[in-house]
């Protein structure tokens, strides 16, 4: 475990380190993604120029909602942005190496391209964004929201990681599966409004299949109005670790089928 | 007369060649109708819901929802619409940009043309399917008259001038910093971003507040997504629908000769990355 530790210390600051190189680069990325993340927060202000309540949804309900999801999201995507690189290694054979050093392959990943830390940026609005709905939301919020909340944004994080890797492992098995990666992944984006809008077999998708509203919508609704929301709600915390188990066997299953490209 | 003709034949010929080389991913253009198709279905549902509580509304539900999802169907913010800029940057980064120097044919000119067959293999497999699709499966309005439709058309290829000078001005951006990638994706989706709402690719113009409108107006963006679709609706009718028209392809125009203007300089700090 102090082994593992000592190693991720070490892969950050090569992280760190390689950035550094490119500290101008650094900065506009660091702006850009910024501005990107914040267009979304501005689109969430135009709707609520149009209307009072979505669907019964106050702005600060959604803003909790919305805050929720950025932050899990991409908490995933700069500290365990490993599904999207597994093609890459598989590909060119790199997959070798990892094999055959002691450390478990996904942990390698992990440190040699999975950190990026370029979106810890979004998760910081992610995280303004919750801080500020709370403040709004204050009287109705339960002593327990200070466990609950870190609680279900690291399931979240699992969520979104697992189904990724669930997808990756597919490249062991038939074709590159990238683009479908992403537009899986785009998929929670769907996560971020109200599951209610949606049509019944939607609501079904995003709940028990890629469970995207579990990291936001649930939790913020189990936490505002109990309820209906509480089989939903108590469920949220734990999905991520249940899929995060569900996809490492996936992973270990498909790693046995690796075939090295032999150049 | 002879010479030209020949520099005709071979644009023809680097579109034509796009246009092979994209048929070659089959896989990807079904993500991207599936994908196209998935955002549809979000602003769908979203659009439903925000008319159903709003108090009033500038436009009837019927042209809301097909602006929303005409705009998702040919929207110039898919993220598969990166091709110039990655196209740009990696040749410089891996030095394959003097390959394209060399050739008998403007770089810029070249890099239009490349654009311009992924843009209508795009068109023909992602965007015209999606749009079929939404006909039925969202009951999306076919345009009022024809002149929206023929509208609607001239002002989608205006659109496309315009972003992909833009794209193309994010492309050069690889000249200034060796972070190639990290820039140009972080531009990416700044991009993304301002197509999304300055231009109207999720939001029709009409509903955002006052302000906004009006700084909307100034901007070229409103040209490449608020433009065509409130033609293709009818929010944009009879003599408007020109001067609109008009409007964009002067911004186009502006922006080809900035682009070209900020090419040859750039041009000049080719600095090739050792292997």
């Amino acid at each position: 475990m102090l082994y593992y530790a000592d190693l991720y210390v070490a892969y950050f600051r090569f992280a760190l380190k390689s950035r550094a190189q490119y500290r101008v680069g650094f900065a506009i990325t660091l702006v850009c993604s910024i501005v990107g993340t914040s267009a979304q927060l501005a689109f969430l202000t135009l709707i609520f120029a149009n209307v009072r309540q979505l669907e019964g949804w106050s702005f600060d309900e959604m803003l909790l909602t919305w805050g929720l999801m950025v932050t899990a999201t991409h908490l995933a995507n700069s500290l365990l942005d490993i599904p999207h690189r597994i093609s890459g290694y598989v590909q060119s054979g790199a997959m070798d190496r990892l094999l055959v050093r002691p450390p478990a392959p996904l942990f390698q990943i992990a440190g040699e391209y999975g950190i990026t830390l370029q979106a810890l940026s979004r998760v910081l609005i992610g995280v303004a964004a919750i801080f500020a709905a709370l403040a709004a939301l204050q009287d109705r919020l339960p002593w327990w929201a200070i466990l609950y909340l870190p609680l279900t944004i690291i399931s979240g994080m699992l969520i979104m990681f697992s189904v990724q890797l669930i997808l990756a492992c597919l490249t062991f098995w038939f074709v590159n599966t990238f683009s479908l990666m992403q537009t899986i992944g785009w998929m929670n984006q769907f996560g971020q409004y109200p599951v209610t809008i949606l049509a019944l077999p939607l609501r079904f998708l995003l709940t028990w299949v890629v469970p995207y509203a579990m990291m936001g919508f649930y939790p913020a609704a189990f936490l505002l109005r109990g309820g209906e929301y509480r089989l939903h709600g108590l469920l949220a915390p734990l999905m991520g670790f249940l899929l995060l188990g569900l996809s490492l066997l996936v992973w270990r299953v498909s790693v046995r089928r690796y075939q090295s490209t032999g150049s | 007369m002879v010479r030209a003709r020949e520099s005709i034949d071979r644009q023809f010929g680097v579109v034509a060649a796009a246009v092979k080389q994209g048929v070659a991913y089959r896989f990807e253009f079904f993500s991207a109708i599936l994908g196209s198709l998935l955002t549809m279905t979000l602003v769908y549902f979203l659009w439903t819901a925000i008319y159903n509580n709003a108090t009033s509304m500038e436009m009837s539900y019927q042209a809301l929802i097909t602006y929303v999802c005409l705009g998702q169907a040919f929207s110039f913010a898919r993220p598969g619409q990166r091709y110039i800029f990655i196209r740009i940057g990696f040749g410089i980064r891996s030095g394959n940009v003097l390959l394209d120097l060399v050739r008998p044919m403007d770089y810029q000119l070249l890099i239009y043309c490349e654009t311009f067959g992924a843009y209508l293999l795009e068109t023909l497999l992602v965007s015209l399917p999606a749009y079929v699709l939404a006909l039925f499966l969202f009951r999306i309005n076919l345009p009022p008259s024809p002149e929206a439709a023929i509208g609607f058309g001239i002002s989608i290829l205006g659109a496309f001038f315009l972003v992909s000078s833009i794209d193309f001005l994010i492309g050069l951006m690889a000249f200034w910093t060796l972070d190639i990638w990290g820039v140009i994706w972080g531009l990416g989706y700044v991009k993304i971003a301002v197509l999304d709402i300055l231009a109207g690719t999720i939001i029709p113009l009409t509903l955002l507040p006052d302000w906004l409108q009006a700084i909307a107006a100034k901007l070229p963006f409103q040209s490449m997504a608020y433009t065509p679709l409130a033609i293709y609706v009818g929010e944009i009718t009879g003599r408007a629908i020109w001067m609109n028209i008009l409007n964009q392809f002067a911004w186009g125009v502006g922006l080809v000769l900035l682009t070209r203007l900020i090419w040859l300089k750039a041009r000049r700090r080719i600095e090739i990355q050792g292997g």
